[in-house]
């Protein structure tokens, strides 16, 4: 786990994807083929940090390592570019936690491997109320 | 101390947590009744710690600079992580940086001041143009000692540069004094530091503060009046004020900074937020006295004078007295359980 | 595709349960055994369909294990793993590879082991088939992923969670006389409703359980078993994505559509002669979005159908007449095949229902929500 979380934390705390090249398709994860035009002129691209939730679920049950975390709201978000993703959402009252809330992406610890081993960052979610 | 070259705050964040324990919650279950000092104070959720808030404050502070080539990132803080692996690489990644100095000070209370001081000083050589100086603590008290009611969590950081093009501030001065005092220390395998209860008072943080603050008045041949704002550390809501006034400071003055009352006391980030929170609603013109107090021991002072730059924070920045007011209260329980204290 | 029709000439399965004294080898020996025994021939090849052997067992190579067990060391044997569609997977392959002139047989196993992990293990097992990188490390659960999307398909249609909970009352109704199945007793839409939640608005009795079980069939050129002939009269497969959410309509199980259309080519059959439907039920509202996508229903329409009674046991199709992943239950790679093995003998008139005039019965086995799907059209020889 140590090291794929070392071959991944730029992916992890920059939400870094990719982007098509010959047609301007962005996707996160990344990918190696562009979906949309075949093309493999890919490169690494920073996703956007925020969007609107448009869909969410709290969950009571956890994988291993996250029981401390429950109950634990997730969110899938349609970030500024079109792009999806799943993600923890955190720091936020359930009434504000609906579909078209505004979020925006926030650095947080995701696991730490107990007491000695090593400790995952990346990112989670957050809803900005708009000011009243 | 001053550089040969200027040097100036190009862009600051401060970041403080979203829950909140009232003060008469502790109170209540260790002493049957009353309160702290303070009001209430800042907790780090489950999965905030010291890199979380490093990394969030960087990026702020960042915000408001703009890009610029970094050449250290310094992290003050006694709640490490990692007793060894620096905070300060792990918000260089966040950021995208790789050409630089990093690395994670330990000055008790004051370690954030001291990246400030070293920074200006790397930046004053010329040997770099831009600097993060960070002060973070997630700050831990023994449940029922009289530290649980402060110990907070919170992180200021400050981008320092060379760039006189439209900075916020400006490092006119600073100084700098220590003396061996262990009025307040925590042993390498211990979970929550120990202190000496008074002692921590004239012989450690009045000494120091106002060692360090004289001297920087002294030696600039500025007066109190001089400054539009003062900034002390914040270990209760009283020491501030005391001190403010031994030295000539009025409550007017100190009042924006003073956040001790509603966070409690976040440690290294505790009077860099005063700065936070002083910079948010002053002038250009204004002249800002910092001091810090770091235990085992010494004190940081800045003469800070605030440039035109300061009206223009950028459309990202949140005023921190918008980041404090969006707060949920805790009870204790769910205290010691984000605390790992029920282990 | 020839003309060859390749049949299922017996079948084996195991009481779905948390099975405590048996283990993974025990349970497939079991099944096997019982498929053998049907079909009365030894099989040329064994192919193995399971997920979790390494993750809850430490057990790799099994499929050699196992045939080594059954006493059939020389034959070839290999594992599928295709998440949880691993069972109908392996008779995809198996029809394919029947189709070759030197294999007579294959004996397809699925089995899984699921209770001997902790709890929250488990969870993880029913999500290793998710991206590891961006859903299992950040503590996402499969169940989550469900919700996500039933929250979707809820607002896109404007039907409420307790109206979904209709398919879950038609699974355990008709699981409760079914022996093998893991629940045999029924649930009022009431007590569905208010169960506890495991990720809203998902309740615990709108989700499928968790458990262990293996199922077998023989599959043959020739039927030699006592049992009427049933054959295959398509097996398709199809792949789409893993990140439901990445895709342009989330609400399009473009693997199941490329799956029944290739199988209504294949079978040369229509929708309507279909008198069994086993479809992916995991949750309700994917359930009914395989249903209308397979166009047993229009869209947003299967929950009202299902009301209505369209899909009863007693109706012109039955849906889930075991139970389905709801009721008869869900021990992943295995589940593909109970589904072939009971629609096998409700054609062959020896379950525990009493349906008659059913000729014709529809499988769909999926992984994730629409990564993988794999159809299978059974029908009587005339």
């Amino acid at each position: 786990m140590s090291v794929s979380y070392w071959r991944n934390r730029d992916r992890y705390f920059r939400i870094i994807g990719s982007i098509c090249n010959s047609c301007n398709y962005e996707s996160f994860p990344n990918f190696y083929t562009c979906n949309k035009c075949n093309s493999e002129d890919i490169s690494d691209k920073e996703m956007p940090n925020t969007g609107k939730l448009i869909s969410y679920t709290v969950s009571s049950e956890s994988m291993p390592g996250f029981e401390k975390e429950l109950p634990m709201s997730i969110g899938l978000i349609k970030l500024n570019n079109n792009v999806n993703i799943v993600a923890q959402i955190v720091d936020s009252d359930l009434e504000d936690i609906k579909i078209s809330a505004n979020v925006k992406a926030v650095f947080r610890k995701i696991l730490a491997d107990g007491d000695s081993g090593q400790i995952y960052y990346g990112y989670k979610f957050k809803v900005v109320k708009t000011k009243k | 101390m001053k550089s040969s070259t200027p040097v100036y705050i190009s862009g600051y964040g401060g970041y403080v947590p979203r829950l909140r324990l009232l003060t008469t919650d502790i109170a209540k279950l260790w002493k049957g009744g009353g309160s702290g000092p303070n009001k209430a104070k800042s907790v780090a959720n489950i999965d905030e710690d010291t890199t979380t808030m490093a990394v969030e404050t960087a990026r702020d502070a960042l915000s408001m600079s703009g890009p610029c080539e970094i050449g250290a990132i310094f992290v003050g803080t006694e709640s490490k992580p990692y007793a060894v692996k620096p905070t300060s690489t792990i918000v260089a990644q966040a950021l995208g940086v790789h050409r630089t100095l990093a690395s994670d000070f330990e000055f008790a209370c004051k370690a954030g001041t001291e990246a400030m001081q070293v920074i200006t000083g790397l930046i004053g050589s010329g040997m770099i143009s831009n600097g993060i100086a960070l002060g973070v603590d997630t700050a831990q008290g023994r449940p029922g000692d009289n530290l649980e009611y402060t110990a907070g969590s919170a992180a200021a950081a400050f981008v320092l540069t060379n760039d006189h093009a439209s900075p916020m501030a400006k490092i006119e001065y600073s100084t700098s004094y220590v003396t061996d005092t262990g009025d307040f220390w925590r042993r390498q395998t211990e979970s929550f530091p120990r202190h000496l209860s008074r002692f921590t008072g004239e012989p450690a943080y009045f000494h120091h503060v106002q060692s360090s603050v004289n001297q920087l008045l002294s030696e600039t041949n500025l007066q109190p009046s001089d400054f539009k704002y003062a900034i002390f550390h914040q270990p209760n809501p009283k020491f501030p004020i005391q001190v403010a006034k031994r030295l000539g400071f009025t409550s007017e003055q100190i009042e924006p900074g003073l956040l001790n009352p509603i966070i409690g006391n976040p440690y290294s980030a505790s009077s860099p937020l005063g700065l936070v929170s002083t910079l948010d609603i002053a002038d250009p013109g204004d002249r800002i006295l910092l001091a810090s107090f770091g235990s085992g021991a010494g004190s940081d002072a800045f003469s800070i004078l605030v440039e035109d730059g300061i009206l223009n924070k950028g459309e990202n920045h949140i005023p921190l007295s918008d980041i404090i007011n969006d707060n949920r209260e805790i009870d204790y329980a769910t205290y010691t359980k984000l605390r790992g204290i029920l282990k | 595709m020839n003309s060859l029709k390749i049949k299922i000439s017996g079948t084996g399965l195991t009481k779905i349960t948390d099975h405590w004294s048996k283990s993974l080898v025990d349970l497939s020996v079991e099944s096997a055994k019982q498929a053998i025994s049907e079909s009365t021939i030894l099989p040329d090849m064994i192919i193995f369909a399971n997920t979790l052997s390494s993750y809850s067992s430490s057990q790799e190579n099994l499929s050699t294990i196992i045939s080594e067990k059954l006493g059939l060391s020389n034959i070839d044997s290999f594992k599928i793993e295709s998440s949880s569609c691993s069972g109908a997977m392996a008779v995809n392959i198996a029809n394919k590879l029947l189709h070759s002139d030197d294999i007579e047989s294959i004996l397809v196993i699925g089995s899984e082991k699921m209770t001997d992990l902790s709890p929250s293990e488990t969870i993880k097992a029913t999500t290793l088939g998710e991206s590891y990188e961006y859903t299992q490390f950040f503590g996402i659960t499969m169940n989550s992923l469900y919700a996500l999307f039933s929250r979707l398909y809820m607002e896109n249609y404007n039907i409420s969670s307790d109206a979904l909970s209709n398919f879950s009352v038609l699974s355990h109704k008709n699981s409760s006389s079914c022996k093998h199945a893991q629940f045999n007793r029924e649930f009022s839409l009431d007590s569905i409703n208010k169960s506890s939640i495991i990720s809203s608005p998902l309740t615990m009795l709108n989700c499928s359980p968790i458990g262990d079980g293996s199922a077998s069939v023989m599959l043959s050129k020739n039927n030699k078993s006592n049992f009427a002939d049933v054959d295959i009269l398509s097996s398709t497969s199809s792949n789409s994505s893993v990140d439901f959410y990445s895709r342009d309509n989330m609400l399009e199980f473009n693997s199941t559509a490329n799956c029944i259309n290739k199988s209504l080519e294949e079978s040369k059959i229509n929708l309507e002669d279909i008198g069994l439907l086993e479809v992916h039920d995991v949750v309700p509202a994917i359930t009914a979005n395989i249903i209308e996508t397979l166009g047993f229903s229009k869209p947003g329409s299967a929950t009202s159908d299902i009301i209505s009674g369209k899909y009863d046991l007693d109706s012109k199709i039955s849906l889930s007449s075991s139970g389905g992943l709801k009721a008869r239950g869900n021990p992943l790679s295995a589940t593909g095949i109970y589904q072939i093995a009971e629609v096998t003998r409700q054609l062959q008139n020896r379950s525990h229902t009493d349906l008659q005039n059913k000729r014709i019965g529809l499988c769909h086995n999926m992984s994730g929500i629409d990564a993988n799907s794999v159809i299978h059209i059974l029908g009587l020889s005339n």
